[in-house]
């Protein structure tokens, strides 16, 4: 969450406590006093709820390396913080934010909607264009299964960008993502399978668009967000929420173009459900929330609408603090049926979430394998880095795993060691 | 072959070269399919494909995996170090700071702790390039190291070492230096044995080399076979008397101090008509000198016009014996001797050989001496060596005590070692590169910080340079020194809670 590689090094130097003249906690917040080139103390403070920074410091950078060193001093040993009543800035600072969420909610739902002729004449203007740019994609699909795959990994990335672009031009950017993972596709062992996947995948789409008043409602959502149908997050929040407990296991980010794509996935301990969070964000901007793998929120989750709901959004935190067991998959065959059974909701997913009990990681050749007590098991694909780390976790013992694939391949993304939770980032 | 292979292969060839039919699918699903009025050999390879993917991803079952034998590693016999200790390690690993790895590492030693599982991959890739910390990490990775070991090639530490004999017999010209360059520092005598084995058989350049390695560990045990020796060539033959002569057994070694016995001596006379007894030093430059004596490597002839053959002859000498021979020989002590050398200008010409022998006997009582009562010329010119030759703890005192004069050469010498200065000697280093803010920047302070005491943290705001434009630079170095040293003290501060 550092802004820069300077506050990041900076936060660290100040995750020492004695550079804080005063460190306290209460159930919602962290804060404390740093002592800097001023006549009095930097007075930092981070909302523990919904992380978020505050500090007295003048530094322009957020957080700044006074709000990164308290909460790594936090994470690093919670004892050096003392249970105390908020004082009045901290409980100044905690209201205000309260009240702007409040402020928020109320001006989005003061905003009139659009005149729902011209939104109709808009749909209709943008579905014609997709309509012309799935017929494109179809014949450029075609002719990579005529020509064969054999000559795809000698392609040059313009060969995908080009049609990448198309389907930008025709509106359907979530085809002009699905086109652009098959550039970003590794050629390595087993290439093959994946690109035909991801190439059926597109089939399917162009097939179920056309026929979606066929289909049940929640494969047409589906289908309508595989092409690039937005839904929009105000009726996404309106929803009804779910709220649970949620254990954060994973947090990812990649660039896709100029912007940073963020993704949390987290596991509800009473409702067994996993939750996908999305952030976006430009250069030198911040993403709204920090979740940090391996934490524990007390949140409501609104779900979009989908054939197999995943991916969801942050409706409201609350101050309920948690600690719990989260129970795995006992074993990969457990783990297969339940993924058949997801593919079998949603054919158009490229991965689905499992937590697992009781993995073995080994080596075997050149290639990475996850086995179970009863001898069952998986490959771990060759584009997963961390394979002697997850090894030196292991010792060789069986570990509880949160990994994301299906058929005969998951990578791993965290492991449970003595309960503490480790992630691969 | 299944049905999705056989899907992969038709995709990789081309529907051109070899369509898909529908007879190629899977029984449970031909029923499913509906065969096109209108053949299109594209459409048709892509519908089933698609049905043929959807029905692979619904039953697919895990890999058999029954026969893969796994092991385990052995509970760790050590406790593992504390949280804070594994979060700075990370900070040190993650940033490079090579200085502080070797202070961490020795610390989790010295607390009999071992590094938790998920820094072990990280420290063992490190013991691969840096061999110097290899014993050090292999302690701190404990039995996950060991066990990590057993299965990554790369780690495998333990086989090679076992397997030295392979290792001398067929590798490469550096593993066979440092297999022997380890042995000789734990066993001289099995690296000396080790050499013998195969001595015959190397190559010039590597005998040089290996000879080299010799000097650690060096005793009149390896007198015997360096004196039977026979070589023929000049550069051999010139390290093996180079070792020889640096036995003060050896046969040269006792020449040159027979020459000198006879060569120089202490003359008591009486001054001042008499009335004061005056103590000096004599060389008898008459003295003969034997032949054999330049075939052990002594020069004849002076190329210094101030200085005779004969004060040449027994410069070398002196500088080739070990100083303790002039307590021995003069019955005096060394300051007593120094003194009397430096009394008269032609005997002061011989103190700095007498510098040379006390660094290349590491004699610390003669250096001590030498740079206690040494004149100009000696501290001029040997100052340096002589301090770096010292044990620690005298070598901060003398640095301390020298480095206004010579502080460049000094903070270079100083820095080779990784003793951690006294506070006295870091305030004055630091007072000094403070100031030379060109020369000492943010890489100097990274490699010093093994030396540099956390206390120093205090003083950096009173090392500000009194030049304007230099301050803007100090500030830039002082933050890196700082976060250093701050990375320093949170390792002390995590290995001692």
């Amino acid at each position: 969450m550092a802004p820069d590689d300077a506050s990041k090094k900076s936060g660290k130097e100040l995750a020492n406590p004695s550079k804080w003249g005063k460190r306290e906690e209460s159930d919602r917040a962290l804060w404390g006093e740093c002592q800097g080139s001023g006549k009095l103390p930097y007075q930092t403070q981070i909302d523990l709820v919904n992380i978020a920074f505050k500090c007295s410091c003048p530094s322009r950078k957020f957080p700044c390396k006074h709000g990164l060193g308290l909460l790594l001093l936090y994470a690093r040993d919670k004892k050096l913080f003392k249970t105390a009543t908020e004082p009045d800035w901290v409980v100044a600072w905690l209201d205000k934010r309260n009240e702007r969420e409040e402020q928020k909610s109320e001006k989005k739902e003061k905003e009139k909607k659009a005149d729902p002729v011209a939104q109709a004449k808009r749909q209709e203007t943008r579905t014609k264009r997709v309509e012309e740019g799935m017929g494109e994609l179809r014949l450029w699909i075609k002719d990579i299964v005529r020509n064969g795959l054999v000559s795809i990994p000698g392609k040059d990335p313009g060969y995908f960008e080009t049609m990448t672009r198309r389907m930008v031009d025709a509106q359907a950017p979530g085809l002009a993502a699905m086109v652009r993972t098959l550039r970003d596709i590794n050629f390595q062992d087993g290439w093959q399978t994946v690109f035909l996947d991801q190439l059926l995948r597109i089939y399917l789409v162009l097939e179920g668009f056309p026929r979606l008043e066929t289909l049940s409602p929640a494969l047409q959502v589906e289908l309508r967000t595989q092409v690039g149908f937005t839904q929009s997050l105000d009726d996404v929040r309106a929803e009804a929420g779910l709220r649970d407990e949620w254990f954060v296991l994973a947090k990812r980010t990649t660039r896709e173009d100029a912007i940073t794509v963020e993704r949390n996935w987290l596991f509800g301990r009473s409702s067994q459900r996993y939750a996908l969070i999305l952030q976006f964000y430009a250069k030198g901007q911040f993403p709204e929330m920090n979740l940090m793998a391996g934490s524990w929120i007390d949140a409501e989750v609104s779900f979009f609408k989908g054939a197999y709901p995943l991916r969801a959004l942050i409706k409201q935190y609350y101050n309920g603090q948690s600690n719990n067991n989260i129970d795995g998959l006992k074993n990969w065959n457990a783990v297969e049926q339940v993924a058949a059974e997801i593919l079998r909701v949603n054919p158009l997913l490229d991965s689905v979430p499992v937590v697992v009990e009781n993995v073995i990681p080994f080596k075997e050749g050149n290639r990475w394998m996850l086995k179970d007590e009863e001898g069952n098991g998986v490959f771990i694909p060759s584009t997963f880095q961390q394979g002697w780390q997850l090894m030196a976790l292991s010792g060789g013992a069986p570990l509880k795993m949160f990994a994301m694939g299906k058929d005969q391949d998951f990578e791993p993304l965290g492991v449970w060691v003595n309960n503490r939770y480790t992630f691969f980032s | 072959m299944n049905a999705w292979e056989s899907i992969v292969n038709n995709a990789m060839l081309g529907t051109t070269k070899l369509p898909l039919r529908a007879a190629d699918l899977p029984e449970a699903i031909t029923e499913q399919v509906e065969v096109s009025d209108t053949p299109d050999a594209e459409e048709d390879f892509l519908r089933f494909g698609s049905l043929v993917y959807q029905y692979r991803q619904s039953g697919c079952v895990p890999l058999n995996l029954r026969s893969a034998v796994t092991s385990a590693a052995e509970a760790e016999l050590k406790p593992y170090c504390h949280a804070s200790a594994t979060a700075v390690l990370r900070t040190i690993l993650s940033e490079e700071h090579h200085a502080l790895l070797k202070l961490w590492l020795t610390q989790c030693e010295l607390n009999h702790r071992c590094a938790e599982p998920e820094c072990v991959p990280a420290l063992l890739d490190i013991s691969v390039s840096k061999k110097e910390l290899r014993s050090l990490i292999l302690s701190v990775c404990g039995k996950r190291g060991e066990w990590l070991g057993r299965l990554n090639p790369q780690w495998n530490f333990q086989a090679s070492e076992a397997d030295a004999q392979t290792v001398w017999q067929t590798g490469r010209a550096e593993e066979r230096k440092n297999l022997l360059k380890s042995l000789r520092l734990q066993q001289p005598a099995a690296a000396l044995e080790l050499l013998q084995s195969s001595w015959d058989t190397e190559g010039a350049n590597e005998k040089v080399s290996f000879l080299e390695i010799l000097t650690t560990g060096l005793s009149e045990n390896d007198l015997a076979w360096l004196e039977g020796l026979k070589e023929k060539g000049q550069k051999v033959n010139n390290a093996i008397q180079d070792l020889i002569k640096r036995i003060p057994a050896s046969q040269p070694v006792q020449a040159y101090m027979a020459i000198l016995k006879e060569g120089v001596n202490v003359k008591n006379s009486k001054a001042l008509l008499g009335m004061l007894a005056k103590t000096t030093i004599e060389v008898n430059e008459k003295v003969t000198f034997p032949e054999q004596i330049f075939k052990s490597g002594i020069e004849k002839l002076s190329s210094d016009k101030n200085v005779s053959d004969a004060q040449y002859i027994l410069v070398q000498l002196i500088a080739s014996v070990p100083p303790s021979f002039w307590n021995d020989h003069l019955k005096e002590t060394p300051e007593a001797i120094i003194k009397l050398f430096q009394k008269e200008k032609k005997t002061a010409l011989y103190v700095p050989a007498i510098a040379l022998a006390a660094t290349k006997f590491r004699d610390t009582v003669w250096t001590q001496a030498l740079v206690d009562h040494g004149d100009e010329e000696i501290l001029e010119s040997a100052l340096v060596s002589l301090i770096g030759s010292l044990p620690a703890k005298d070598r901060d005192r003398y640095a301390l005590r020298f480095i206004k004069q010579k502080p460049q050469e000094l903070i270079n010498m100083l820095t080779d070692f990784d003793d951690e200065w006294s506070n006295d000697l870091a305030k004055a280093v630091l007072s000094f590169t403070s100031q030379e803010v060109y020369a000492y920047n943010k890489t100097f302070y990274r490699a010093a910080v093994k030396n540099i005491p956390v206390v120093m943290l205090k003083e950096l705001e009173s090392l500000m340079p009194s030049e304007e434009q230099k301050k803007a630079y100090w500030r830039n170095q002082s933050a890196e020194l700082s976060g250093v040293l701050t990375l320093k003290q949170q390792i002390l501060q995590s290995f001692a809670s």
